[in-house]
């Protein structure tokens, strides 16, 4: 019905190429986000499957549909936007009331004062203020109908926003970063919500947003986009757990995931700050591991660990970040649980890893558990989908 | 101290406030003085002997008068009108889109606005001329369609409207004609009052250009009008003179004290200063 | 060609297409016309013409009638300029605090640049006969003998520019009344914390420091209107007496329409705007960055 399919889609600004080859299949009625950091293209890929910009290359298909010369009016699909993009001059009701008029009404019928004596407008205009009365009611905001969007908190608003959206009953739900205007309980609020309007309606969503939390928490899955490019594709769950690329690791959690510097000297044998310890086959040369800050821990043991010194210590309620330095340089995070002894500012500890826990990069960053099902060089990177659970890398240091 | 010199500012501006006001009081008064009166040798603020009816029968009777005033209105807004149709979607342009050319575009309006309306009087009036235009409605108006401040003005105006807004509305379905009418404008309808305000003070004042491309006494708008009574009568009958002052002025004060916010709002926003 | 970005790509064309018509028409195309004639010998009606390079302007320059016309606009620019730039800014200056009469004194003063102008000078003309208008009163008060003003030629140009600045002083209280309000109070108050207690210290610490960019552009638009004058001198004085108040719009007009020396108005044209246009050039300028800086 309405899966989502772009083949190779490329845009280009002038000089700067924007988006690299994006190759994405939304699925009918999936709710996928689009993770990345600032400027990295989300808005733009939005605004191609929305109809408000073209790809410079490559196709779009919606519901196996090629959207080359289809109209946004013509598409099934509808947009929130971040500032809301709410008509400041027209009430709730007639915000709402816009994508239903432009298009159940003819050019004519339209018209103010004559508009009303062309056969028909009247039973159009009925049901159109039954279906939208019905929605505000859904919504909660049927009591703001008449007001003007300048007299609405920013949580109504985007209700409205919600509602204009949905009143027509598109197939496809474009959002970009529609909660980042909120404070952050009614961000919780709403991202339930949003997930509920999801599971009602059934629609496919298309949520844009740099908040790896709203990303994980409300989506079927996570396309994460870096420069243009999407690195991966996959479950909340999986992203987490099997990043193909350091940049991923790095991206998704919080705090950020340490990253170590190691070589490897002899076949199976890699050395990362100062501690030898086994490597996977296969890699060599230079490589970083990957820890989370809940799995490197410190412990009382001396061998096997790194020696490192307490920089600043985060009290965050229920558990505390200990920042510190290893080996004089490299930086490190690590979570504690309360419960536990905290090291004080200027202590020295013993950083130990729990065991099956971390995540190898090849010198380029690919996860190097992950590089057979990796395709050969030439290939864009955005062209890696994994859709498998693959193994978790079991290794003691 | 405080108190003195309170006196003093308000003592100051109702001096100047007097100053600003004796042209419309002697025009009112000698408009409601008989013939004798004004000639009887010194002045005086009210009438010794009445000659209102007189004088404004006189006006009606001898001056086309209403016929001025309904010239200016149909020149001033037909102006107005053009102005905005052309106006507005090449401001709309040139805030909204990104094609080659804009810049080249701007700086032309740019330039445009460095134009006085008297510098290109004789070309203008040569192309009349060629189309067999001149004296008539067409050529009180045609030459004045194009307003440059008008495009600068409203694409200063929709920069400052969002993207996101234009965008919705492409989603919500309408087309870019559409967009402008029922959201651009709304949105701009301040500066789009201003600018209606400036086009018709220069447009109701204009001496200059009507002087020029009109000789038929039918198409004469107020000051050419009143003008031409002047040197009709030889200054003989300052009385409906003074009426006819006073029938050409009156109703545009009194527009503008009903909305005198706007009027000064839009002749500031002429200058950039709001 | 896709039809989507072939439609968005000629939508901005069309759009701005009937304007830029127009623009040539009327304003580009005509300005062009202006300096070409200027360089002919082209009189209206006439069907053939040859360029005569400088003639025209050699013509001009020996014109005693338009040196004089170039000496009255300046002397008349001279004149109004400053004084209506002072008057506003000190009108506006007790405007601003007289408290609950603030916008009756605004209104007022704004008055004389909402009547209808050339009603106005009409009105102006009576006020000032020596025989019947005020001034008669007055002249008589000050026990003078009441000349005719418009009709001598030590005081037809100075009248002039007193009805000028009568007609413009409340448009620049207008501007200098937006551009005082936005000078917030702490600026004084922390001025007085500077020393600056009484009135003289206050205006050039603080008032003229922030009102300035007000200032030079009401300047220029006084200083653009005022080389435009030329309704006053044609409905009173008509040049006269002995060309005392004959200044350049209308020495322009006279040609233009009057003897229909097109090469001759076209070259007083360019001239007219070679000395506009440094003033106008300012004006643009500052609307563009009025512009930039949004
Ligand atoms: N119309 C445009 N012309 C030129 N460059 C553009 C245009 N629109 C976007 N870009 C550039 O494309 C890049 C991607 O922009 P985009 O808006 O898609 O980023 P984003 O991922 O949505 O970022 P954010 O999270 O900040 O919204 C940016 O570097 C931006 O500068
Ligand atoms: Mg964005």
């Amino acid at each position: 019905m309405a899966s989502i399919t772009m083949e190779n889609i490329g845009k280009s600004f002038g000089q700067t190429d924007v988006l690299k080859g994006i190759n994405l299949n939304v699925h009918d009625g999936e709710f996928i986000s689009l993770l990345g950091s600032s400027g990295c293209g989300k808005s733009t890929l939005l605004r191609i499957i929305s109809g408000l910009e073209r790809q410079s290359s490559g196709r779009l298909l919606i519901g196996d549909k090629d959207m080359d010369n289809v109209f946004p009016k013509n598409r099934s699909v509808s947009m929130v936007f971040q500032s809301y993009a709410l008509y400041p001059h027209l009430t709730v009701f007639e915000n709402m009331a816009v994508p239903l008029v432009m298009r159940k009404l003819t050019r004519l019928q339209r018209l103010p004062l004559v508009g009303r004596f062309i056969g028909g407008t009247s039973s159009v205009r009925q049901e159109m203020r039954d279906r939208i009365h019905h929605l505000a009611e859904t919504l909660d905001i049927h009591t703001l109908l008449n007001r003007k969007p300048a007299q609405l908190s920013g949580g109504q608003r985007q209700r409205v926003a919600l509602g204009r959206a949905m009143v027509r009953e598109p197939e496809v739900f474009l959002m970009d970063e529609p909660l980042s205007n909120l404070d952050t309980k009614m961000r919780a609020h709403m991202r339930t919500e949003l997930a509920e309007i999801h599971r009602n309606l059934g629609a496919t969503f298309v949520y844009v947003t740099h908040d790896q939390e709203e990303a994980m928490t409300m989506s079927d899955r996570v396309a994460l986009m870096i420069d243009g490019q999407i690195l991966q594709v996959a479950t909340p769950r999986e992203i987490y757990r099997s990043p193909v690329h350091r940049k991923v690791a790095e991206f998704i959690g919080s705090p950020r995931i340490n990253i170590l510097p190691g070589i490897v000297t002899n076949p199976e044998i890699m050395e990362v700050c100062g501690i030898k310890c086994p490597a996977p086959k296969g890699l060599h040369g230079k490589c970083f591991i990957g820890i989370r800050p809940s799995r490197l821990i410190p412990s009382e043991q001396a061998s096997g660990t790194w020696k490192a010194r307490v920089t600043n210590v985060e009290d965050l309620g229920s558990s505390f970040l200990i920042h510190s330095t290893l080996a004089g340089e490299v930086r490190t995070i690590s979570r504690m649980d309360s419960r536990s002894v905290i090291p004080q500012v200027g202590d020295k500890i013993y950083l130990k890893p729990q065991p099956d826990c971390a995540m190898f990069f090849d010198s380029e960053g690919w996860n190097h558990n992950l590089s057979s099902e990796r395709p050969a060089q030439d290939i864009p990177v955005s062209a890696l989908t994994f859709s498998e659970e693959s193994h978790e890398s079991a290794i003691a240091i | 101290m405080k108190i003195f010199s309170g006196i003093f500012r308000h003592l100051l501006l109702l001096t100047g406030s007097v100053f600003m006001l004796i042209p419309f009081v002697v025009m009112l008064s000698t408009s409601l003085k008989s013939q004798a009166d004004i000639f009887s040798g010194t002045f005086s603020l009210l009438p010794g002997e009445w000659g209102a009816t007189a004088n404004y029968l006189q006006v009606f009777t001898k001056l086309p008068i209403l016929d001025f005033m309904l010239n200016g209105v149909i020149v001033t807004t037909s102006i107005f009108l053009i102005q905005v149709i052309v106006a507005l979607p090449c401001a709309y342009a040139l805030a909204k889109f990104h094609f080659k050319g804009r810049k080249l575009l701007f700086n032309c309006v740019l330039w445009c606005l460095l134009i006085p309306p008297q510098a290109v009087a004789i070309p203008v009036f040569m192309e009349l001329y060629s189309f067999g235009m001149l004296n008539s409605y067409a050529a009180l108006i045609v030459p004045w369609t194009i307003s440059v401040l008008g495009i600068f003005l409203m694409r200063q105006f929709f920069m400052a409207i969002p993207d996101d807004i234009i965008d919705a509305a492409r989603m919500d379905g309408m087309g870019e004609v559409s967009i402008l009418i029922r959201i651009m404008v709304p949105m701009a309808l301040p500066a789009l009052t201003a600018f209606g305000i400036l086009s018709f003070i220069a447009h109701w004042n204009d001496f200059f250009w009507p002087l020029i491309c009109l000789q038929d006494v039918k198409y004469f708008t107020p000051p050419l009008g009143i003008a031409y009574f002047k040197t009709d009568d030889s200054g003989i009958s300052y009385g409906p003179l003074m009426a006819a002052a006073c029938i050409i002025t009156i109703p545009l004060l009194i527009t503008f004290l009903a909305a005198r916010k706007k009027f000064m709002q839009g002749v500031s926003i002429q200058a950039g200063v709001k | 060609m896709n039809l989507q970005s072939l439609y968005k790509r000629l939508l901005p064309y069309s759009f701005s297409a009937p304007a830029l018509v127009l623009m040539f028409l009327f304003l580009i195309g005509p300005i062009i016309a202006v300096l070409f004639l200027s360089f002919t010998d082209w009189q209206l009606g006439e069907s053939s013409f040859k360029l005569v390079g400088l003639q025209n302007y050699r013509t001009l320059f020996e014109d005693d009638l338009f040196l004089r016309s170039i000496g009255n606009t300046a002397l008349y620019i001279l004149m109004t300029v400053p004084t209506t730039l002072l008057l506003g800014l000190g009108f506006a200056m007790l405007i601003l605090k007289s408290g609950r009469l603030r916008s009756f004194y605004q209104t007022v003063y704004f008055i004389p640049f909402m009547g209808t102008a050339v009603a106005m000078l009409i009105v102006w003309d009576f006020v000032l006969n020596p025989s019947l208008g005020v001034w008669a009163l007055v002249a008589q008060w000050i026990g003078i003998e009441p000349i005719n003003l418009l009709r001598n030629e030590m005081t037809a140009l100075p009248v002039l520019a007193f009805i000028s600045i009568w007609q413009n002083i409340g448009f620049a209280v207008v501007l200098f009344m937006a551009g005082l309000s936005g000078i917030p109070q702490e600026m004084y108050e922390a001025g007085e914390l500077d020393g600056a207690d009484d009135a003289l210290s206050r205006f050039s610490l603080v008032t003229w420091p922030l009102v300035s960019h007000v200032t030079f552009f009401v300047l220029i638009l006084l200083t653009v209107h005022s080389f435009q004058v030329f309704e006053s001198v044609a409905v009173l004085t008509r040049g006269g007496p002995n060309d005392s108040t004959e200044v350049l719009t209308y020495t322009m007009y006279k040609e233009g329409f009057d003897f229909f020396r097109t090469n001759i108005a076209s070259a007083i044209t360019v001239i007219f705007l070679l000395g506009i246009g440094t003033f106008a050039l300012v004006k643009a300028a500052w609307l563009e960055k009025k512009v930039h800086y949004q």
